[in-house]
């Protein structure tokens, strides 16, 4: 074994633990599909079946009312977890737009208010306010009129702040690739993709691990796209052994999961357990207390999926408390000429 | 605005040859080749992606790669010779391509200057150096002639992008973790002040020396040349696919380096090695994809030809590939109005400030406008407009309106647009007008 071979180049022995990513398409994994539903003021309000988008309609006149009648309609769907957001009909023609967008956004908080892109003047609002939750891309007649208003409402960058629902008039199979091009969280009336793909792909640590001890461990997540995750979500991690879990502290702050890849590196206190194997777990966790499906095998009940088998003992390791002063785990690069390799 | 023209000119998804974009020229598949062998000798099926395509098992090229040694460019200290390099550009311009350039300090069978060799005798223990940087002086030589090299070619038009060499065979980066910094930063000053229009893209070679780099100027790409490496020197242990690349393009805080400068892939061994390993080539193209991929060198090696359906629909993605999706205009009042709609619909942007141009012309007259935009800010998957009020004196009459993307220079003309119309000139028509 050379100076500068793989194993010399290791301060510790490592593992590499790749849980198994799936590539075909999975129910649940990101919000790819929703549907429209129209509510009027003080209309019926339907119970919804799927992820949805609410559609309010706002009739002219009336405008004393309209503080009282949004707010029954949030009481109503507030809660929903279906509900995705709300988007506003008929504002742009009324004087009081700005105020009615205005009293939307705070009546359905936390939901998000989904602005048309096409709305240039809604949107520049509600962005200088700080209340556009969500952009809206309705593709009516042409796909490019909708092109044109992300280009003419410098909107083209907002999916890395906000999801993007995407609507088409057509089933046209043509168009799904605008959906991918908006960076599209969710699609009505047409097959495309969108929504997020995430998968942990690596964990790096010691191989053998101290109970109550440091464990240098790192993390690769990838997420497939076309878009972001919005929701900020943290790593779960726990130990499980014989039906019993033990959870890991993490201190990674939970984050927006984007399109490049996400790494987390962290030397992790590990929790005092006895000695033995044991089954490392991790799951991706909303602020909600949802676990995200991920593009991983071997989901369980409560969403955490299986990693690899962990050996913990009670030898000491203090060094590795501080061992990245001085040591880059993802240094190592092959020092030879590559040979063919079959 | 009552427009003259709109039109929503016909998108083409056929292989596109620009410029800076694509796999790297591969002269020796090019013309009259007899027999075509992959990288192992043995004779393969020849192949075109496209009939009128001039290589063979390979896609044709708009880059090509101009290397040259140090001890080739200085054989005396402080005298240069630039004829080595000089040959490759007029090669690239001979073969329609601009050039990514590295000019590499030594190599495993290169030495140094003889100049400098005289004086430092002694070849260090680690693998991948001819001289060590920290003890010699190296790194003041060498920065020394990274400046004159960027005072001659700096901005040179055959010139797409330039590597970074700091140390190492072929100016890889081998060994830069142990270079102490003073010396890494005179190589990089050199690099970094010398280099103010020619892009440049660095090694992802190790924190420090990637740090180094950002701090002086965030808009540098960068450079990795082990792409398609799945396991090929350590099995599942380890491979640049599933462990270097992923973890260390965020590590090393590059993850939007491609926004400003290149990201260059270099293969790991051939194609054909990946294809007889069962590697996966679709995970492969995925993954440089999502680093946002502007050229690929296959060290002028065949593609399988199993793979042809995969790599074209790769060479299409790879880079900037710029839709006109609508265009409108109008004369009115001495004043030509005009709106596009763009997209770029590769995965890189454009690092070159190339111009928009646009034309009317009647076979009597005619008048070109270079237009301001720069296409360098069209992200990938971004709708750009571009709105101009031009002046237009032209004499009353039909004109036709054309419109084009000028590299200003003759030997590569204008780009190739992601539309169907292009005419021998490069322009692309778009309707009448009338003045």
């Amino acid at each position: 074994m050379g100076k500068y071979s793989l194993e010399s180049f290791e301060r510790y022995p490592m593992l590499r633990c790749r849980p198994k990513e799936i590539r075909e398409d999975i129910p649940g994994a990101g919000r790819r599909t929703f549907e429209t539903v129209r509510v009027h003021l003080n209309g019926d309000m339907p119970t919804l079946r799927m992820n949805t988008l609410l559609e309010v309609i706002i009739p002219h006149g009336q405008m004393e009312l309209m503080e009282s009648s949004l707010a029954k309609i949030a009481a109503r769907y507030g809660n929903d977890p279906l509900v995705l957001g709300v988007v506003l009909d008929s504002g742009a023609c009324l004087p009081e737009r700005r105020w009615l967008w205005e009293i939307a956004a705070r009546a359905f908080a936390p939901k998000r208010l989904f602005v048309p892109v096409t709305d240039g003047e809604q949107l520049g609002f509600a962005l200088g306010r700080g209340f556009a939750g969500g952009l809206l891309a309705d593709v009516k007649d042409h796909p490019y009129d909708v092109c044109e208003a992300f280009a003419q409402h410098h909107a083209q960058r907002l999916y890395r702040q906000m999801p993007v629902l995407v609507r088409f008039a057509c089933a046209d199979g043509k168009l799904a690739r605008y959906a991918q091009q908006w960076h599209a969280s969710a699609v009505e009336g047409l097959d495309a993709a969108a929504g997020w793909r995430i998968a942990l792909r690596r964990i790096t640590c010691p191989k053998a691990i101290s109970s109550g001890g440091y464990a240098p461990m790192r993390f690769w997540l990838t997420n497939r796209g076309p878009a972001f995750c919005h929701e900020k979500v943290h790593l779960a991690l726990r130990l499980a052994k014989d039906g019993h879990y033990t959870p890991i502290s993490v201190h990674a702050a939970p984050a927006v999961i984007t399109l490049a890849d996400s790494v987390h590196n962290e030397i992790i206190r590990m929790p005092a357990v006895e000695p033995g194997e044991y089954a490392l777990e991790f799951a991706l966790i909303t602020d909600r207390g949802e676990a995200l499906v991920l593009a991983n095998e071997g989901r369980m009940a409560d969403g955490y999926y299986p990693a690899c088998r962990l050996s913990i003992d009670s030898m000491p390791r203090p060094e590795y408390e501080t061992i990245w002063a001085d040591f880059f785990p993802d240094g190592y690069y092959p020092l030879e000429d590559p040979k063919e390799p079959v | 605005m009552r427009w003259q023209i709109i039109t929503e000119p016909v998108i083409s998804h056929a292989i596109l040859t620009n410029p800076g974009i694509g796999f790297i020229a591969a002269p020796n598949l090019m013309g009259d080749v007899e027999t075509v062998r992959d990288n192992r000798g043995k004779p393969v099926e020849k192949y075109k992606f496209v009939p009128e395509q001039k290589t063979w098992n390979h896609p044709d090229s708009g880059v090509s790669y101009a290397g040259a040694s140090w001890n080739a460019l200085e054989p005396e200290e402080g005298k240069y010779d630039w004829s080595v390099l000089d040959t490759k550009l007029e090669r690239a311009k001979a073969l329609g391509c601009n050039a990514v350039v590295r000019c590499s300090p030594y190599s495993l069978t290169e030495d140094i200057p003889a100049w400098l060799r005289a004086r430092n005798p002694d070849v260090p223990e680690f693998p991948f150096w001819q001289i060590d940087p920290n003890a010699t002086e190296f790194a003041a030589c060498w920065a020394r002639f990274v400046r004159a090299f960027a005072a001659r070619y700096d901005g040179h038009p055959f010139i797409s992008s330039v590597d970074m060499a700091l140390c190492g065979a072929w100016g890889e980066g081998a060994g830069s973790e142990f270079v102490d910094e003073e010396k890494l930063d005179l190589i990089i000053r050199a690099y970094i002040e010398g280099f103010s229009r020619t892009p440049l893209q660095c090694l992802l070679h190790d924190p420090v020396s990637v740090a180094a780099i950002r701090k002086y100027r965030r808009n540098v790409g960068f450079r990795v040349d082990c792409l398609g490496d799945m396991g090929g020197f350590h099995g599942e242990k380890w491979s640049h696919m599933l462990d270097y690349y992923p973890m260390n393009i965020e590590n090393f805080d590059m993850h939007d380096a491609w926004e400003k400068g290149p990201v260059i892939f270099e293969a790991c061994w051939h194609m054909n090695d990946w294809y007889l390993s069962g590697w996966d080539i679709d995970y492969i193209i995925e993954e440089s994809l999502k680093w946002h991929i502007s050229s690929y060198n296959s060290k002028q090696t065949t593609v399988p030809e199993a793979w042809k359906d995969a790599v074209a629909a790769w060479v299409k993605k790879m880079g900037y590939r710029f839709e006109l999706r609508r265009a409108k205009a109008a004369v009115e009042d001495g004043s030509l109005a005009l709106q596009l709609l763009w997209c770029n619909v590769g995965a890189a942007p454009c690092y070159n400030r190339w111009p928009i141009v646009l034309r009317l012309s009647n076979g009597k007259h005619e008048k070109i406008w270079r237009l301001e935009d720069d296409i360098r800010a069209f992200l990938p998957d971004e709708d750009h407009l571009t709105l101009a009020q031009l002046p237009c004196d032209l004499p009353k009459g039909e004109y036709t309106l054309s419109v084009g993307v000028d590299t200003c220079i003759p030997e590569i003309g204008k780009l190739n647009l992601a539309i169907e119309g292009r005419a021998a000139d490069g322009f692309y028509p778009l309707g009448s007008l009338t003045v």
